[in-house]
């Protein structure tokens, strides 16, 4: 391919000059790109570069078959070279196609990148008037006229450097935050670790095996959490929360609340003050399905080690001071509160269980219904460390059930609580639990009802065959209700197999809810000070779903593991890795590029209603006691939400002000518009 | 604002031709309880929510329209006994005041059957909601004067509570209103199986196909005798027709030997509160026709001195 291909013209300027604020004089080159047949094939790119070279202020106008390609970038440099072309005008693709690309030419000849303006004749016309080739010729004449429009008042943006600190916080402990708090130490930044239960692991720690390996859960995690337990780099609080946080991108100052233990550190774990304990309270971390004193270690390997005491249940006997041969138990422990500077931030607070009280027909939690439970309730009985001693036992007698029925998509895939997202883990944790108690007790009758099985993925098909070949029910279909003999006592299942269309009433001595994952409580406070968008669903948003699934809607800020949506463990552990790459790149880095694409404001227009402020995703605007607002040039994303809602046009975003976005508009429509 | 302890009494249809004991309880009750029941002259049929709104939804609404602008007139909530009606006339109210776009369509073409226009003035209220929220067991217990000492399976039905978001009384799984009512009366509420299901008469079932209704009926008289009660419940006459005619039905076509009394909520209320047993009207119907209600005369205690 060589540069004959296309009809180079190169004009002398023949429209009039326009004047522009700036003193330099634009002259502004213009590129058509053919992009094979794309564009070519339907725009007539030659009168439009024909029509470009009448602009006022164009220099040059040509088109070429492949403007990416080498020789064509070259040409845009050339121009810049030779005829002293100060901005560019390239009518290909889209700015996110290869804007950058001819952006970073220029900027390769000395020429500020933000004196590019990219037109898309592509996405925008030729693909989507193909039988319309006269049309669509005119449509990419006037696009390219307001691009020219566009270019001739374009500004020098700048490009400022900003130092990070070199420190990380990371919010939650479960397995995503272990996970990217332990890949950034590695990578050689010291790692804030902030969980706000008095042990870390999060919610694995509770499995009693994991799908689709059936693989010891604990024998997965505990490398991980010693290793960050032991981490020379990172600081560990539990019974921790973040109380407030400021700063932007690359500085952040965190003040961390960290409720006290009232068990020193040096607690040897020995347990005599949990033993002679006079209170019983349901264990939290156990879903209720043990017993915990007031002073307790939550599991047997939790770390840290240090026991913890309940100030709400505990009486005060002092037993366990009295006790403890190390004298490690002080009640007269305060909170305290540390400051912290960070450059980057991890948020990994994972999901919670979906309490399916409300879904009325399923009577959870009702008296009577005692025998209806979660699933991870579930895991615990079925847990090494539990009361029943691994086996399955029914809560209201105590006796080994004989039928068991589970029922899917409970607060998921279900408009009427609200939940509309599939959880994409509960017919594979179901699965796996069924076929371990099937494998328990083969004379037991256990059932699954589903709406549709979702068992995608390497090894989960072959799980999900394995369960039915061992005899596990699965019956398509979306119980109504649970109903409970009044006089018996016994569950029923009420179903409808909808592959048979069979009403079924199915004996259920345990019925098993898989229940959804969903944001976990405190989620809107801790968004609140982060300053970061929530989905519709609650988690926290990600800034671009497939491109960027870890970054959320404020630069600095990312996201690991559950808290963006639900996930499985494995997808967990990778999204939280990507997590850690990315925020430790400018820490590992030092410093940040921020192009100051930013509004600046006139002060004489601003009427200090404050409506800026309150559009800013970012919180990249403060308003001052009187009222004036001030922009944070490193936080601010340059979406410029901020301009239409401002009453005065007090506030601009350079480039695309007002009057630069007129003269555009101008183009497009044809000069239609008149303006007083 | 409407009158205060004043209610325009929609009668329906069923309870003034089938059991007129209803509505003479219901008078009784209100009566002694201080309400004043204003008739409302000309009211038609509700009509059945059902039927009607199946067929033509908008004329259902007219229907509707036309008796809550009665009782508009008459600048007062209606007060029904009935399941059905409670039903049609609460959702018409509620939906016609916060849709516009409806209403003006509905005021349409009550022009032209008369002077009617809906205005969204006035509340739709179920006298079992009336009983147990706006009076409540804490008030009742002041009026009476006997209690029965019975058990009674309770039967809610499907209007008086679902749609919940509509309806906003309370909680159709497990509701307790009727229950802890019936407790100051004396009466425990035995619980039996799938209790909160349809009686099996409601949406056209009954009249359109008599052998599902008395299925659905059939599974519900089984799950009843299982627990034995004294008597049968209810809150709506045409559950209170489902009951009667169907425990007939089964004894004479079904091998069945059922004889449970079937009281509506206002009867039971009215015997307690002073009427004669013969008022309650058990006599002139189906089932048990010899049932003594019986239970204990209260003692009230003379005003202290």
């Amino acid at each position: 391919m060589t540069v004959k291909e296309g009809k180079v013209k190169e004009t002398e300027n023949l429209g009039e000059m326009v004047e522009t604020e700036e003193s330099e004089e634009p002259r502004i080159g213009v590129f058509v790109c053919h992009c094979g047949h794309n564009i070519a094939g339907t725009v007539d790119v030659a009168k439009v570069a024909e029509y470009a070279s009448t602009l006022p202020n164009v220099v040059k106008a040509e088109h070429y078959m492949f403007m990416c390609s080498k020789p064509g970038v070259q040409m845009v440099k050339d121009s810049i070279e030779e005829l002293g072309v100060n901005r560019t005008v390239v009518a290909s693709c889209s700015k996110n196609q290869h804007g950058r690309t001819f952006a970073k030419a220029i900027e390769e000849v000395g020429l500020n990148k933000h004196r590019h303006q990219q037109v898309n004749v592509r996405e925008y016309d030729s693909w989507v008037h193909q039988k319309e080739k006269e049309k669509a010729t005119q449509k990419a004449m006037r696009l390219v006229e307001a691009g020219v429009n566009r270019s001739r008042k374009l500004e020098d943006v700048e490009t400022r450097r900003v130092e990070t600190t070199k420190a990380a916080l990371v919010i939650g402990a479960g397995i995503a935050g272990l996970r990217s708090a332990f890949d950034m130490a590695e990578l050689g930044i010291p790692v804030v670790l902030v969980e706000r239960e008095s042990t870390i692991g999060g919610h694995m720690t509770r499995l009693n095996k994991t799908f689709p390996t059936l693989e010891c859960p604990q024998c997965s995690i505990s490398p991980l959490t010693n290793g960050v337990a032991n981490h020379p780099l990172i600081e560990l609080y539990t019974n921790a929360q973040v109380k407030s946080v400021e700063g932007s991108l690359g500085n952040f100052e965190i003040e961390i609340e960290i409720k006290p233990r009232y068990v020193k550190d040096n607690c040897t774990s020995c347990g005599d003050c949990a033993a002679n304990c006079p209170v019983e309270v349901p264990s939290e971390w156990d879903k209720g399905m043990s017993m915990r004193n007031a002073i307790y270690k939550a599991y047997p390997q939790a770390i840290p080690a240090t026991f913890v005491r309940d100030k709400i249940n505990c009486i005060e006997c002092n037993t366990c001071i009295n006790i403890c041969p190390v004298q490690a138990i002080d009640f007269s422990m305060e909170s305290e509160t540390k400051t912290v500077k960070v450059g980057s931030i991890i948020v990994a607070a994972g999901y919670q269980e979906y309490d399916p009280t409300e879904i009325e027909p399923y009577h959870y939690g009702q008296e009577g219904y005692e025998d209806v439970i979660t699933q991870l309730k579930l895991e615990r009985m079925l847990s090494p460390t539990s009361l029943t001693n691994s086996q399955v036992l029914r809560p209201t007698d105590g006796k080994i059930p004989e039928s068991v029925v589970m029922i899917q998509c409970v607060g998921s895939r279900n408009d009427q609580v609200g939940n509309k997202y599939c959880t994409g883990v509960c017919c594979k944790f179901a699965i796996k639990n069924a076929r371990i108690i099937k494998e328990m007790y083969p004379d037991m009758d256990v059932s699954i009802c589903y709406i549709d099985i979702r068992t995608p993925g390497l090894n989960f098909e072959e799980l999900y065959k394995s369960a039915q070949e061992i005899g596990v029910r699965f019956i398509r279909g979306r119980p109504s209700e649970i109903i409970r003999d009044p006089i018996s006592g016994e569950l029923k299942v009420i179903v409808e197999d909808t592959l048979s269309q069979t009403p079924l009433q199915l004996n259920a001595d345990l019925v098993v809810l898989s229940a959804a994952m969903v944001p976990p409580e405190g989620i809107g406070p801790l968004g609140s000070k982060l300053h970061v968008l929530r989905s519709q669903e609650g988690f926290l948003k990600e800034f671009h779903i497939k491109m960027n699934p870890t970054l959320s809607s404020k630069g600095g800020i990312f996201l690991a593991g559950t808290i963006q949506g639900p996930k499985d463990i494995s997808e967990t552990v990778a999204h939280a890795g990507s997590a850690a790459a990315l925020a430790a790149a400018p820490l590992v880095r030092g410093y940040i590029e921020k192009e100051m694409l930013v509004p600046s404001v006139d002060y004489d227009l601003c009427v200090k209603c404050g409506l800026c402020k309150t559009v800013c995703a970012p919180a990249a605007i403060d308003i001052d006691e009187n009222g004036i607002p001030t922009v944070n040039e490193v936080a601010c994303k340059s979406c410029g939400m901020c301009m239409p809602v401002c009453p005065t046009a007090a506030i601009q975003l350079i480039n695309f002000s007002d009057d630069q976005l007129l003269d555009e508009i101008i183009a497009v429509s044809g000069g239609g518009i008149v303006c007083e | 604002m409407v009158k205060e302890k004043t209610f325009a009494f929609f009668l329906g249809c069923l309870m003034p031709n089938r059991y007129p004991a209803i509505e003479k309880s219901t008078k009784f009750v209100m009566d002694k309880l201080g309400y004043e029941l204003l008739d409302m002259e000309r009211a038609t049929c509700c009509p059945a929510p059902g039927v009607f709104r199946s067929f033509n939804k908008v004329d259902w609404m007219v229907a509707a329209a036309r008796n809550l602008c009665i009782a508009e007139q008459l600048d007062a909530d209606i007060l029904t006994v009935c399941n059905g009606c409670f039903g049609t006339l609460q959702e018409v109210n509620k939906h016609l005041q916060e849709n516009e776009e409806h209403r003006i369509m509905v005021n349409e073409r009550l022009k032209e059957i008369g002077d009617y226009e809906f205005k969204g003035t006035i509340d739709v209220r179920h006298v079992a909601e009336v009983l147990g929220y706006e009076v409540g067991p804490w008030g009742i217990e002041d009026v009476i004067v006997r209690k029965v000492n019975i058990r009674a399976a309770i039967h809610y039905g499907c209007h008086f509570l679902k749609p919940t978001r509509i309806r906003e009384i309370e909680s159709s799984e497990s509701p307790t209103i009727v229950e802890e009512f019936v407790e100051a009366l004396g009466v425990e509420s035995v619980r039996f199986k799938e209790q909160l299901t349809c009686c099996g008469a409601g949406g056209g079932v009954k009249a359109y196909d008599g052998n599902a209704s008395m299925t659905i009926f059939g599974e519900k008289m089984k799950n009843i005798d299982e627990v034995k009660p004294d008597i049968i419940l209810d809150i709506c006459p045409f559950c209170h027709l489902q009951y009667e005619t169907g425990q007939d039905y089964l004894n004479k076509n079904k091998s069945c030997n059922y004889d449970y009394p079937v009281i509506h909520l206002s009867q039971l209320t009215a015997y307690c509160m002073g009427m004669d047993q013969e008022f309650v009207g058990l006599q002139y119907q189906l089932m048990g026709r010899e049932y003594i209600f019986g239970g204990e005369e209260l003692e009230k205690e003379e005003e202290a001195i």
